[in-house]
């Protein structure tokens, strides 16, 4: 049998084969199943009688009615307790080193992660198909059309084994089981409650991480008559976005479950990869820094891709305007455009950090990269290797963030949706220097430091200002010296530097009235500039410095581990 | 002089590959190095010995002989497959028990030996006969259907052996495999590794029960500070320290005072310890020296009771290369 058909062969995967052993014993299955059963067979008739009854509804709505209790209960089964389940016992495995012996099998690392990834839920998989006979009843006495159940459950599939991937990132990454049990939980509930309100800034991508689109266009299409509230509540959380289920993405429009596919692939793969390095050693980092950089491509081409057709769909931006608003024209367009692009900007330097965080070597990673360049004989380590520098990586993250950036702000010109026209490039450029100049700073401290001195230096020289800023902006209204304290915060540098983009530019003007939002406090308009340059200017001070001081330490490392002919060729 | 157990066992022929070489192996943690630039070359059939004092890179070397962790640099062949370039090769000809070896408390026995059988791609209608014959090897046969999370230490080491064995693996490395063993189980454990080595398989062993060690190796190799302090058959370490200073025991008669001052002045004789008459003399000359000794001795009118030399054990190479942190 060849490796691929093996590793496709779940049923005799030994590592399936061992979950289902050891947790569907029988004394698991009476009591689990026992449970499942009955509440699920109480929530549906107590949802199917009470529609029939006292509904007076017709027994194919009544049907319908138990579609959504029996999906959170799956959605509970699957994604809550299984991603639990995953994250716990791998972590078990790790701290009692049985992942060991799994990493010395000769099977293969893709053998093994569907493995664990089926065989660690299979009591969660188990209660699961207990809940099936119910949806079939619905689906049949409903009338629900099978090919929106498919699409609901294609995506309902791929969600459950992101999550457990992710899971699994995490039961490998920490040794404590409950703490990464709870991480990944956490993670689930931060995917649904708190990502998805970044939509309303065109980070549609965050949604459809979820079954939510996919969820509530099957209501939209199959089950509003049985749930007149559910549909309203998909037409305020998606009509933004979604015209009749499909995603606005660039120039095209995609079915919702082809964009959640995509999504959801894009991030299983990014999890693979981590799990696959984590198999073959568990030192390593997460990402080669070359696979780093992909996924943060991806990251912006999903994040650019959203907000694209926002700037060029009047129809989409008015929409997405009027939702954020709570009312129609309530929101000027420069000051929506404004959110976007502080977003955006967010979001990427998010990607960024976290990026630069797992793929830049410590000082102990860097001495041995090193010593085994000086073994081979070599006086480069390779530009991909754990040991290398993030620098040319991080680098390449901010030319591609300055690249989707003017890509966004030309499209933007173009359109003349929010703004008649754009100010010079030197007030379009400040908050991608600004961010290019943080990321170096971040990079420079990181690969100086420990994981520690990293983690509170850069809460030092982020928070503080912030909490200073706060409370100059509270107590006293001192809008200009809290602007001055805080320019080292990303959040209040990045607001200040898109306000100056937005206060230079030519505004809307509709019949002879001018439409400008309120991006900055009125005492703060006339200094913005200056504000501006001061942030630049500040950050692009500190990443000089802190980069020259990683260059001369990296330096003397070199001299340590490889001796004095070493020094005449520093590496960046 | 006896040439060890080895010489019992399984040799490899004069040109057969070496099973398990490391050329300038290094591994650091941090700001530590635990295995430094260590060249290790043991040949099939070898009961290899790795003895060491805690924190000497026993385990280390193990673990990176194992693929489970890079070393710093280095090569590292096993079975003649590049550790480093195809772990999955080596995966398929090595089985490895670690210290205080963990199983899955949620299996039963026979599922545990199962799960690794199919892990190993032991054919489907072999794998219960193979079960059972592992099973046996250990002696748990009647803990067959017990949940692994019940067995005693001793047992659930002899399981974790079981599942090391069961791929009929060309190479085992076994982290202090006879902690926890009860006296009964060692023997059973030196049984089955000698078995193993008289089939050609060679065996890696690190402990620190140095009797132990002795009764079951034929070649050992001695670590600290992560440096290999000495490595070769246990009979040709032997010889030659035995060359270099052979430990006599002498009993006399009577209990004179400078009998000791006496012995100290013959030639070859070292340093001499007395305890209620009995000589301990560290003696540098070989078989017919001693020979002339004894000679000596009686013609100096030294009534001699005893004159016998003392085996050198592993023990004696521990303490004359220096590692003497090992129990």
């Amino acid at each position: 049998m060849s490796e691929g058909v093996r590793a496709a062969n779940i049923v005799q995967n030994p590592l399936w084969l061992k979950g289902v052993r050891a947790r569907l014993r029988k004394q698991h299955v009476l009591s689990w199943g026992t449970i499942v059963l009955t509440v699920t067979a109480f929530i549906c008739v107590l949802t199917y009688l009470t529609t029939l009854e006292r509904g007076r509804a017709s027994a194919e709505t009544a049907a319908k009615a138990i579609v959504i209790p029996i999906i959170f209960i799956q959605g509970a089964i699957l994604m809550l307790a299984g991603t639990g389940s995953v994250a716990s016992q791998l972590s078990i495995e790790r701290e009692k080193g049985l992942l060991d012996y799994q990493r010395m099998t000769p099977m293969t690392p893709t053998s093994k992660i569907l493995g664990y990834l089926f065989g660690l839920p299979a009591r969660q998989y188990f209660l699961f198909l207990l809940t099936v006979p119910f949806i079939v009843f619905a689906a049949i006495v409903g009338g629900i059309n099978l090919l929106s159940m498919a699409h609901f459950y294609a995506v309902f599939f791929t969600s459950v084994w992101l999550y457990h991937m992710t899971a699994m990132v995490a039961g490998m990454a920490s040794s404590k089981p409950r703490q990464a049990a709870m991480f990944s939980q956490g993670m689930v509930v931060l995917l649904y409650l708190i990502l998805p309100q970044l939509s309303r800034f065109g980070m549609t991508f965050f949604e459809f991480l979820t079954v939510r689109p996919t969820f509530y266009s099957m209501v939209q299409a199959e089950l509003a008559e049985a749930n007149p509230g559910l549909r309203r509540m998909a037409e305020e959380q998606f009509t933004g976005l979604t015209r009749s289920g499909a995603v606005p993405f660039f120039h095209w429009e995609l079915h919702s479950t082809v964009f959640t596919l995509m999504v959801q692939v894009f991030l299983l793969a990014a999890m693979t990869i981590v799990v696959h390095r984590k198999w073959r050693d568990e030192f390593s980092h997460p990402f080669s820094k070359f696979q780093g950089l992909g996924v943060y491509a991806g990251l912006l081409f999903f994040l650019l891709g959203g907000l694209w057709p926002i700037v060029s769909d009047e129809h989409l931006s008015s929409r997405l305007m009027e939702q954020f608003g709570r009312g129609p024209g309530s929101m000027a367009p420069e000051l929506f455009f404004f959110m976007l692009l502080l977003v955006l900007l967010l979001v990427c330097g998010a990607g960024m950090v976290l990026i630069v965080s797992l793929i830049t070597p410590n000082r102990y990673t860097q001495s041995r990269a090193l010593r085994l360049m000086k073994k081979r004989g070599s006086m480069r380590v390779p530009l991909d290797a754990d040991g290398a520098s993030s620098l040319p990586v991080t680098i390449g993250m901010i030319v591609l963030t300055i690249i989707a950036f003017f890509a966004l702000l030309r499209h933007e010109d173009a359109s003349d949706r929010f703004l008649a026209g754009l100010p010079g490039l030197a007030h379009q450029a400040a908050p991608v220097a600004y961010i290019a100049a943080c990321m170096l700073f971040v990079q420079g401290i990181r690969e100086r430091s420990s994981g520690r001195v990293y983690a509170v230096g850069i809460f030092l020289v982020w928070m503080l200002p912030f909490f200073v800023t706060m409370v100059l902006f509270a107590a006293w209204n001192a809008w200009l010296a809290g602007a001055y304290a805080g320019l080292a915060n990303p959040l209040i540098g990045l607001w200040l530097l898109i306000s100056n983009l937005l206060h230079h530019a030519d505004p809307i003007v509709t019949a002879d009235v001018v439409v400008r939002g309120d991006l900055a406090p009125e005492a703060l308009a006339p200094h913005l500039g200056q504000v501006a340059m001061v942030a630049v200017g500040l950050y692009t001070v500190l990443a000089i410095v802190v980069q020259v001081r990683r260059v001369q330490w990296r330096r003397e490392l070199r001299l340590k581990e490889l001796g004095p002919d070493a020094g005449r060729a520093p590496q960046a | 002089m006896d040439d060890g157990p080895g010489r019992l066992w399984y040799r490899p022929g004069p040109g057969e590959a070496r099973v398990i070489q490391t050329t300038d192996m290094r591994v650091d943690y941090e700001d530590v190095t635990a295995v430094a630039d260590l060249n290790l070359s043991i040949d099939a059939g070898e009961v290899y010995g790795l003895i060491g004092p805690n924190g000497a890179g026993k385990t280390s070397t193990i673990r990176v002989l194992a693929t489970l962790q890079l070393p710093t640099y280095g090569e590292v062949r096993v079975g003649g497959v590049d550790a480093l370039e195809d772990p999955r090769g080596v995966h398929r000809i090595l089985g490895y028990m670690p210290d205080l070896p963990p199983v899955y408390e949620d299996l039963r026995c026979w599922e545990f030996l199962d799960l690794f059988a199919s892990a190993y791609f032991v054919e489907r209608r072999e794998r219960r006969a193979r079960v059972e014959e592992c099973l046996e090897i250990v002696n748990l046969q009647g803990k067959r259907h017990a949940m692994a999370g019940t067995l005693s230490r001793g047992m659930t080491q002899r399981l974790v052996l079981a599942k090391t064995i069961l791929p009929d693996p060309k190479v085992l490395l076994l982290d202090e495999p006879a902690s926890g063993l009860d006296p009964i189980a060692r023997i059973d454990l030196r049984n089955a590794l000698r078995r193993f080595a008289g089939e050609g398989k060679t065996v890696l062993v690190s402990s620190h029960i140095l009797t132990e060690l002795q009764e079951m190796c034929t070649s050992i190799g001695i670590m600290e500070r992560g440096r290999l302090l000495t490595s070769g058959s246990l009979s040709s370490i032997v010889e030659q320290m035995g060359k270099e200073h052979r430990r006599l025991h002498i009993e006399v008669m009577d209990t004179e005072a400078n009998r000791g001052r006496l012995l100290e002045t013959l030639d070859g004789v070292g340093a001499v310890t007395e305890e209620k008459g009995r000589f301990e003399v560290v003696f540098a000359g070989d078989e017919s020296a001693a020979v002339d000794l004894l000679r000596g001795l009686v013609q100096a009118g030294i009534p001699v009771k005893s004159f016998s030399e003392r085996k050198i054990g592993v023990e004696d190479i521990l303490l004359k290369v220096g590692a003497r942190e090992v129990s």
